[in-house]
């Protein structure tokens, strides 16, 4: 079935319509919203939103491939972020990588990001779009054996 | 009002961009994203020059010229910025000039032998990225190396407003590219390949065939349809291969092309190596044929201003009634530069007042028992019954006549034509002669 929004997504489109007059500016919005609805960016998506802001398909491609936080493809894992940016990295973020890569990679689909603005929490990852901060090896086992 | 670059004043008008005006001086100015007709982008920093009076370096692709200005481009510390910047725009570009089909005509290599002749800094591996990705349309991409200018991309959403290529990913990993699924698609795409300012986008029609240290060129304008858009045609002439036309490259007019070419334009010189191969008929037997009364002849629309008037006034001299009719194609026309009339010269024909209603042609054909055709494609493979025909001809052709003349064509033979915005327009030849002669020596010989 080709891409569409779902109601509730179509209803939020139409607010940022408004506050958008220049309709490239929805670009990132729409990708967003996008991913949200199925876990990733499906590229009928791309296409939708393409023909939605009047922009080639490619200036879509172009915008989704620029930001690490965009997935082009479909994972049935479930997804862990981990910030890599300063704070998380100062507080330990680089070892709470390799702990997540060396234990949970077959299960999680474990994935480096920028700064989360979570940074009083650092190191700090989400799981399924949900923030755990003050991370330790420790907690992660917890928290995803209990998940 | 004036501007005053390496001390030496330069006459210029207010609020040009600089880089015009150094461009157009021709001042030494090194830039990639920059084109005369794309406009600027500044995105490569590569054009930095010093200004007095200005504390940083500036980029002249972004800077209006004011009285007095003074400008340097030569100076040490400017070359040391552009020694940074160009290393930093080979960082990761693989060097693999010499299988690189744009060597010889790079402008990294060119700059990198003007201000670069550093050592690389770099201490872990390059990354890799794409090699030779066909992008359709005749394009190969290099994605390792691009000096990401986006002068190809500025092309395709600008100029044909196709959009088919873009930046995808970000920081060392960015590199151009068309969307999965998606190709090269429109009519002008392989302008990219000229545009390109180093060997990242190559043309599959051209590449590895000739090194263009080897190549001569020549001013010339396109045939293939009454635009007349400005060419360089590109060529050599080596031992063993018939084939001595390699390219058609634009060249820069204001007025009709800017610096662009249509594909069917740009891919016609092929056409030029295709002279005639066979036997030749003789002249006396031609002055024999013209002694029959009635006669009919058809000149190409193509021919120039100097041919037609030679086959004119041959016509008058030997009472052959004369027409002349356009190659019409309702399907190549745009609203840029191809236009349906696919003939290079037909408002020429129109202005020596020679004969071009089609009603009247082929009345006339229908009566008549001699036909000279003038290297006109509508004869040129087609059978007439009953009748003498006799040809001259640029190219091969298929059929048995009563009598064929090879003439040189376009590459051979200097000339005017008229586009179709009635800008008259001369073309040259290149240095190697055609083994046929001129059609108007040949002319001149049957006096
Ligand atoms: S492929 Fe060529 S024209 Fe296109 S961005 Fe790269 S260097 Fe510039
Ligand atoms: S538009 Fe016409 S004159 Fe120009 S390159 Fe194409 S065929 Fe040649
Ligand atoms: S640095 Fe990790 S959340 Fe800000
Ligand atoms: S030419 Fe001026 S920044 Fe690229």
């Amino acid at each position: 079935m080709s891409f569409s929004y779902n109601i509730q997504n179509r209803s939020k489109i139409e607010l940022l319509e408004k506050r958008y007059p220049d309709k490239r500016a929805l670009i990132l919005p729409l990708l967003w919203l996008a991913q949200k609805q199925e876990s990733y960016i499906r590229e009928d998506a791309m296409q939708y939103i393409s023909e939605i802001v009047e922009l080639p398909y490619m200036n879509i491609y172009s915008v989704a491939t620029f930001y690490t936080m965009f997935r082009l493809e479909k994972t049935n894992k479930r997804i862990i972020e981990v910030c890599r940016t300063l704070s998380c990295e100062l507080n330990g973020s680089e070892e709470i990588k390799k702990h997540l890569d060396d234990n949970y990679s077959e299960d999680f689909e474990i994935l480096e990001v920028e700064c989360m603005g979570a940074c009083s929490g650092a190191p700090m990852c989400t799981l399924d779009g949900k923030y755990i901060e003050n991370l330790t090896p420790q907690m992660i086992d917890e928290v995803l054996n209990a998940n | 009002m004036k501007i005053i670059v390496n001390d030496i004043p330069i006459e210029c008008t207010e609020g040009d961009l600089l880089m015009d005006v150094l461009l157009d001086n021709n001042i030494k100015i090194p830039h990639f994203c920059y084109h005369q007709d794309l406009g600027a982008d500044g995105n490569c920093r590569m054009c930095m020059v010093e200004i007095k009076g200005q504390k940083r370096p500036q980029i002249a692709c972004d800077t209006f010229v004011t009285e007095n200005l003074e400008v340097s481009t030569i100076s040490e510390q400017i070359n040391e910025v552009k020694r940074s910047i160009l290393e930093l725009e080979l960082l990761n570009h693989p060097v693999d000039c010499p299988i690189c089909d744009q060597a010889g005509e790079c402008k990294l290599q060119d700059y990198y032998m003007d201000f670069g002749l550093y050592d690389s800094h770099l201490s872990t591996p390059k990354t890799k990225k794409g090699k030779a990705i066909d992008l359709g349309c005749n394009v190969i991409l290099d994605q390792e190396r691009c000096v990401l200018c986006t002068r190809c991309i500025r092309f395709t959403s600008d100029i044909t407003k196709t959009g088919e290529l873009g930046i995808i990913g970000r920081g060392d990993n960015a590199r151009v590219a068309v969307a999965l699924g998606h190709e090269l698609d429109n009519d002008y795409a392989m302008n990219v390949v000229e545009l390109c300012p180093v060997g990242a986008l190559t043309s599959k029609d051209f590449r590895f065939k000739q090194r263009v240290w080897f190549l001569d060129s020549t001013k010339s304008v396109c045939h293939g349809c009454s635009r007349g858009c400005n060419i360089q045609i590109d060529y050599n002439e080596t031992k063993y291969s018939a084939e001595k036309v390699h390219r058609f490259r634009s060249r820069r007019n204001k007025q009709i092309n800017q610096s662009f070419l249509c594909d069917y334009g740009r891919l016609s010189y092929t056409e030029l190596n295709e002279e005639f191969i066979g036997g030749i008929s003789h002249v006396e037997d031609l002055k024999e044929l013209l002694k029959v009364d009635k006669k009919i002849a058809l000149v190409s629309p193509s021919m120039s201003l100097q041919q037609l008037s030679a086959v004119k006034e041959f016509c008058r001299n030997n009472n052959i009634e004369l027409f002349s009719l356009p190659y019409i194609d309702e399907s190549f026309g745009d609203d840029w530069l191809k236009t349906n009339d696919m003939s290079a010269n037909f408002a020429g024909v129109k202005e020596l007042g020679i004969n071009s209603s089609e009603e009247e042609f082929n009345a006339s054909l229908e009566n008549l028992h001699v036909v000279i055709n003038f290297d006109h494609k509508y004869l040129k493979n087609k059978e007439l019954k009953n009748k003498k025909v006799v040809h001259f001809t640029t190219s091969n052709i298929e059929t048995n006549y009563e009598l064929v003349f090879a003439i040189a064509n376009f590459a051979h033979d200097s000339g005017t034509i008229i586009n179709c915005d009635m800008i008259k327009q001369d073309f040259y030849t290149t240095k190697y002669k055609s083994v046929h002669p001129r059609l108007v020596e040949l002319l001149e010989e049957l006096k």
